[in-house]
């Protein structure tokens, strides 16, 4: 998936910069405000047809949450401390942290509401973290446990890194990291503007 | 574009899609529905990648972006990690969260 990801955005680079000329370089802001509605719908219907996270959520009740929970503050309190020493505003540094490597979302809204440099950021923060989640999942769970081996995917972890941290600890953790992916994919188009526009 | 709903006009989409998955989505077109959303992410990460080529500081951008990149990733990954294994042995019983 990471290399269709990649392969598009270089495509699309190559393209915007070599053969488009700049009025159809323009026409593409709508192609991608397009492209991520039907995205958004996939995601959606993907999520709502997941009928055992639903069923899980009850069982576990509330202590299932602790996980996306933990990602979620973990990150953006990670992402406002680093802002601090690189001289970015917090509700900016929180709304890059908030992707939790949902690339494509995240670098598209951040782009939108905050111009081309910070949808770049974010983009690559996101696809930095989905890479750096397939080298540490193992470490992680060898040396703080199952459930924190789910943290360094976010999003991705009901989908692209699930086999990574299927691999790395059980079916149940497997399970659970498909309902921390799906809370996780929820929070990103909420947060990410919500953050930004603080 | 999204912005009949302020910040929350992207999450309208998400959420049709979740109605749509819960209530009439046949389970055999989930794969139809991958294929859709690879599709889907192609087609954004293209046109966002024709975009941004088009603006004229977009490589001075890309430059400086990269190392900042890699430490949000970095740290947002540190800070995940640290509060998931804090909150888990808050709420979950003892032994739940074996290595």
């Amino acid at each position: 998936m990471i290399f269709v990801a990649l392969g598009s955005l270089v495509l699309g680079i190559l393209c915007g910069g070599l053969f488009l000329s700049p009025e159809m370089t323009a026409g593409m802001d709508t192609l991608m405000s397009y492209a991520l509605m039907i995205l958004l719908v996939s995601v959606g219907i993907e999520v709502g047809t997941n009928k055992t996270v639903f069923r899980k959520i009850r069982e576990y009740h509330i202590k299932i949450l602790a996980i996306p929970l933990g990602v979620a503050v973990g990150s953006i309190s990670g992402g406002i401390l680093l802002g601090i020493f690189l001289g970015d505003a917090p509700n900016v540094s929180a709304a890059i942290s908030s992707g939790f490597g949902f690339y494509s979302v995240s670098a598209v809204i951040l782009r939108e509401l905050g111009g081309s440099r910070l949808g770049t950021v974010a983009f690559m923060t996101n696809m930095f973290r989905e890479l750096l989640s397939y080298l540490l999942i193992p470490l992680v769970a060898k040396y703080c446990g199952r459930y924190a081996a789910i943290a360094p995917s976010g999003a991705t972890a009901m989908d692209t890194t699930l086999p990574a941290i299927a691999k790395s600890t059980d079916h149940e953790t497997a399970l659970m990291a498909v309902i921390t992916g799906v809370v996780l994919t929820a929070l990103v188009p909420i947060l990410v503007p919500v953050l930004y526009n603080l | 574009m999204f912005d009949f709903l302020g910040p929350f006009s992207l999450i309208v989409f998400f959420v049709i899609g979740i109605v749509i998955g819960a209530a009439v989505f046949p389970l055999k077109w989930l794969k139809a529905n991958g294929w859709l959303q690879i599709v889907g992410i192609a087609l954004t990460l293209f046109s966002m990648g024709a975009s941004m080529a088009g603006s004229p500081t977009f490589f001075a951008d890309l430059r400086s972006a990269g190392m900042k990149a890699f430490l949000y990733a970095l740290v947002s990954i540190a800070g995940s990690v640290l509060a998931v294994f804090l909150l888990c042995r808050a709420v979950m019983k003892k032994g739940e969260d074996d290595k």
